[in-house]
């Protein structure tokens, strides 16, 4: 299962329903605040989040996150880019970045190549 | 002859003799040894108005006379006396009349001593007795003249021995007459007459120079107590048989004297004022003419210090000849008397006149030790007033003890509030001078130039003036039209000015004009203006600024200010471009997945049903709609304000902007309300840019509410005289104060670009008015944008 979570209603429905054409099982979210407690998310095989969502940082949601579940890889999207925003993502291995506007496909490879098998 | 021709004949002939006895001029009458008549000549019988022969000689002689006849002719009888010569007795004729007859008689005896006959001469005594008589009545009277003479009458001899010394000089000289005659006059007078007098009188008679007689002058007496006075001395010569005889006649003048003095010193104490500009010119003058007109050596001036309340010494005039004047001067001026205290301050306490006959009976005069050392005794303390006030102490020093004297004390008292009332006048006039004097140095001092219109021309300029209108000295300005000096452009305005002037505000403040320098050269000024009236009318002084130099610094600081926010709008560019990068990267992102979900859609199967790529294109529109609407905001945000300004009716322009906005406003049940008074004024501004400023407010206003019921609020009022407050509130959730939200890019909206407010503030800073927000009660966001009712620049 992928967890996807942007403040971009347009972008997030278009994403999802890429990933649904190609059998991922997605599950979506505006902001931090509709998650479920971190732990009860078992079933997240990937994580592909927004950088900056009003009332969410996405590199904090990613940090608590990866702090449960240090194996599930984290793709983090961005549209922009600022030398803080670089500094941190080369400190944190652990993350992949896609930056907007990106292929569907160059997010379909990485999550091929990271871990999940189609239709998982 | 005649008488040595009868003699001749008497002796020849007894007859001829007998005739002459008759015929004498001479009253004869021959009487016997008891004045019994025998006979009588016809001048006896005129005489006496027929006397009978036979009757007694005393019978009609006076009464009281008639012992005494009996008396003489008794002792001429006895043998006691040969004759008796020339006795009067008053003899009463027959017809009345009384006639004063002076008797001369001899006896004629027989060879035994017997008395014969007794021989009378008798000569009419009347005119004589009545001579005597007056000369008697001239004595009299003129002794009692002499006598009750006001004036002391004294007269002496050649050698200057009194003679007589009347009842006045008695009085005046204080010498009894019986002390004095037989005495040189001398002793009346002080030296050097005294000594000098005998050499006076000798060197009259000697050489005849009259120096006084006839004249008169004004000399000094001595009182036997030693008190010299001033008397005039007239002096009159009588030429007697044993020598001249002087008579002088002295009055006493003092009193003159004292009321001549009086004027002096009322003369010389107007003069000293009258001559002097300051009080300090003025307080020795005064006191030397004071003590010189008063017989005073010392004169010393105390002022009340107003606000110490003590008396200090400002002054003192001294007689030259006082050696230790310095001294008592240095004394005094470390004195400050509190009211009541030593001499001074009693004079300053009581209000009155203070006359110390001697200071050393004197135990409140403490400075005593050093007047003594001056020789100082008598004293004098009199008030200076002012309005009623004791403003000063006059004290006055003689080096003699002297009696209170009222008349001088009267006058000086007099003068006392005469030169009260001159230190006060001084004063304010050295104020006036003081403050004309600041003033000129002031407009000396000025760096402003100061110019004074009279009647339109200049009537007087500064320093400053002269060298901003260019000239060369002042009088290449004074005199001409003020006009010529100012740009043509600013005459009417100017003249309108002058007439606010004249007519009633009597100052305008500073405004800009331009002034033409005489070279021509136009100079950039500010100049404000007042009215005043000096003794030739009313004019107008005019204060001009040279403001070339501020506003080149202006310009300066307008260039620096644009630079600044040319560099603020290269700093927004960067983050403009940043937030574009963001703001289009999302909804780029989302129409390429859309855009890739339709793609492989149609690559997967070609025969998939149109609908299924409905969804995502309809996608794209929106999208592309978005994108569109944020490039128009950021054009907007980065557009060069310029205003269009006219004037705005705000009710309808109000009401026009929230029509727009009624159908949206009404679909979430938000009650959308405007409430503009009647009266508020029309305002200059850029209805375009108000019409987005108040667009933007009530969108985000509406927005904030999102669903209703809530209310949005629209109110105008008048803020003040300049500016109006239009203000927008909701009853949204409200706006944390700690928010800047006019910031940039701040925007709690989830899809708010942050330009929105910023764009508001930048259109309301255009039109110069200010911009605010604070929570409204209970809830809610309340914004107030502030105009300038006369618009940006009125």
């Amino acid at each position: 299962m992928v967890l996807l979570m942007d403040d971009d209603d347009a972008f997030r429905g278009a994403l999802a329903d890429n990933l649904r054409e190609d059998g991922y099982a997605v599950v979506d979210f505006s902001g931090v605040h509709e998650l479920p407690p971190l732990a009860k998310l078992t079933e997240v095989k990937a994580v592909v989040t927004d950088y900056d969502m009003p009332g969410t940082d996405g590199l904090a949601f990613a940090e608590q996150f990866h702090a449960v579940h240090p194996d599930t890889p984290i793709i983090v999207v961005t549209a922009y880019s600022t030398p803080q925003l670089e500094a941190d993502l080369a400190t944190r291995t652990y993350l992949s970045v896609l930056r907007k506007p990106f292929d569907y496909d160059d997010l379909h490879e990485l999550l091929g190549q990271i871990v999940l098998p189609a239709h998982c | 002859m005649t008488q040595q021709r009868s003699s001749q004949d008497a002796q020849a002939k007894p007859e001829r003799y007998r005739e002459l006895f008759e015929l004498a001029p001479d009253a004869y009458v021959v009487t016997d040894a008891h004045g019994v008549v025998r006979e009588a000549n016809r001048a006896a019988h005129v005489l006496l108005g027929d006397h009978p022969i036979g009757t007694a000689f005393d019978a009609r002689i006076a009464a009281d006379q008639r012992l005494s006849f009996q008396a003489r002719l008794g002792d001429l009888q006895a043998g006691r006396a040969e004759q008796l010569k020339e006795w009067v007795v008053s003899y009463a004729r027959p017809d009345d009349k009384s006639v004063e007859i002076s008797l001369t008689a001899n006896v004629r005896r027989d060879s035994a001593g017997q008395v014969v006959e007794v021989r009378w001469l008798l000569r009419d005594a009347t005119q004589r007795k009545r001579v005597a008589d007056m000369l008697y009545d001239v004595a009299a009277r003129a002794r009692a003249i002499v006598e009750t003479a006001v004036d002391a009458i004294i007269t002496i001899d050649a050698h200057g021995i009194i003679q007589s010394f009347n009842t006045a000089a008695e009085r005046m000289f204080g010498y009894r007459a019986d002390e004095v005659v037989g005495q040189n006059v001398n002793l009346l007078m002080p030296a050097p007459d005294r000594e000098r007098h005998d050499e006076y009188v000798t060197r009259y008679l000697r050489t005849g120079e009259k120096r006084i007689i006839g004249i008169g002058r004004e000399v000094v007496g001595l009182h036997r107590n030693g008190r010299m006075f001033p008397i005039g001395l007239a002096v009159s010569e009588t030429r007697l048989r044993d020598g001249p005889l002087f008579t002088g006649i002295v009055r006493d003048i003092s009193e003159r004297k004292r009321h001549e003095q009086r004027q002096a010193a009322q003369y010389a104490v107007t003069h000293a004022l009258a001559e002097s500009a300051t009080v300090v010119e003025a307080i020795p003058r005064l006191l030397r003419a004071i003590c010189e007109c008063g017989g005073w050596h010392v004169g010393e001036m105390w002022q009340v210090d107003r606000e110490s309340q003590r008396l200090r010494w400002c002054g003192m005039w001294h007689d030259p000849s006082l050696g230790a004047a310095a001294a008592f001067a240095d004394s005094s001026r470390s004195w400050a008397f509190a009211r009541g205290d030593g001499v001074p301050g009693q004079v300053w306490a009581s209000g009155r006149a203070c006359w110390l006959t001697d200071i050393a009976a004197q135990e409140s005069f403490v400075r005593l030790p050093v007047a003594h050392r001056l020789g100082l005794r008598a004293a004098l303390g009199l008030p200076i007033r002012q309005a009623g006030a004791v403003t000063g102490v006059l004290l006055f020093f003689s080096t003699e003890e002297r009696e209170p004297d009222h008349d001088l004390l009267d006058l000086l008292e007099s003068l006392g509030s005469q030169i009260g009332d001159f230190v006060a006048r001084k004063r304010s006039e050295e104020a006036l001078e003081q403050s004309k004097d600041r003033y000129r140095r002031l407009v000396d001092l000025s760096p402003d130039a100061i110019l004074v219109n009279k009647d339109g021309r200049i009537a007087f300029v500064n320093n400053v003036g002269v060298r901003l209108f260019g000239a060369h000295g002042v009088d290449e300005l004074l005199g001409r039209p003020v006009l010529d000096l100012f740009h043509r452009n600013y005459h009417a305005a100017i003249e309108q000015r002058i007439q606010q002037l004249l007519h009633g505000s009597g100052a305008v403040p500073f405004i800009e004009e331009r002034i033409v320098r005489l070279d021509g050269k136009p100079v950039d000024v500010e100049v404000a203006a007042a009215t005043f009236s000096d003794d030739g009318g009313p004019a107008i002084q005019v204060v001009l600024r040279d403001i070339t130099e501020r506003k080149r610094a202006a310009a300066q600081l307008l260039e620096l200010e644009q630079l600044a926010q040319q560099r603020e709008r290269l700093a927004d560019i960067g983050a403009i471009t940043a937030q574009i990068v963001h703001d289009l990267g999302n909804p780029l992102a989302a129409v390429s997945m859309h855009a890739q979900l339709i793609l492989r859609r149609a690559q997967r199967s070609s025969d998939q049903p149109l609908s299924s790529i409905l969804k995502p294109a309809d996608r794209i529109v929106a999208e592309v709609h978005r994108l569109g609407a944020l490039i128009k905001e950021f054009m907007e945000f980065s557009r060069e304000q310029r205003l269009d300004l006219k004037p705005v009716n705000l009710g309808r322009f109000l009401a026009s902007v929230v029509e727009l906005w009624r159908p949206l406003a009404s679909a979430r049940a938000i009650d959308l309300a405007l409430s503009v008074p009647a009266d508020i004024p029309t305002v200059v501004a850029d209805d375009e840019k108000l019409h987005r400023v108040f667009e933007n407010l009530i969108k985000n206003a509406v927005e904030a509410i999102e669903q209703g019921p809530g209310r949005v609020e629209i109110a105008a009022s008048v803020l003040d005289e300049e500016r109006v407050r239009v203000s927008v509130s909701d009853t949204g959730p409200g706006v944390s104060e700690s928010v800047e939200v006019f910031r940039l890019f701040e925007t709690t909206k989830p899809q708010g670009s942050g330009l929105g407010l910023a764009i508001v503030k930048q259109l309301v800073s255009a039109h110069r008015g200010g911009i605010g927000f604070a929570a409204a009660r209970p809830h809610g966001a309340i914004f107030h944008v502030d105009l300038r009712i006369r618009g940006p620049f009125g």
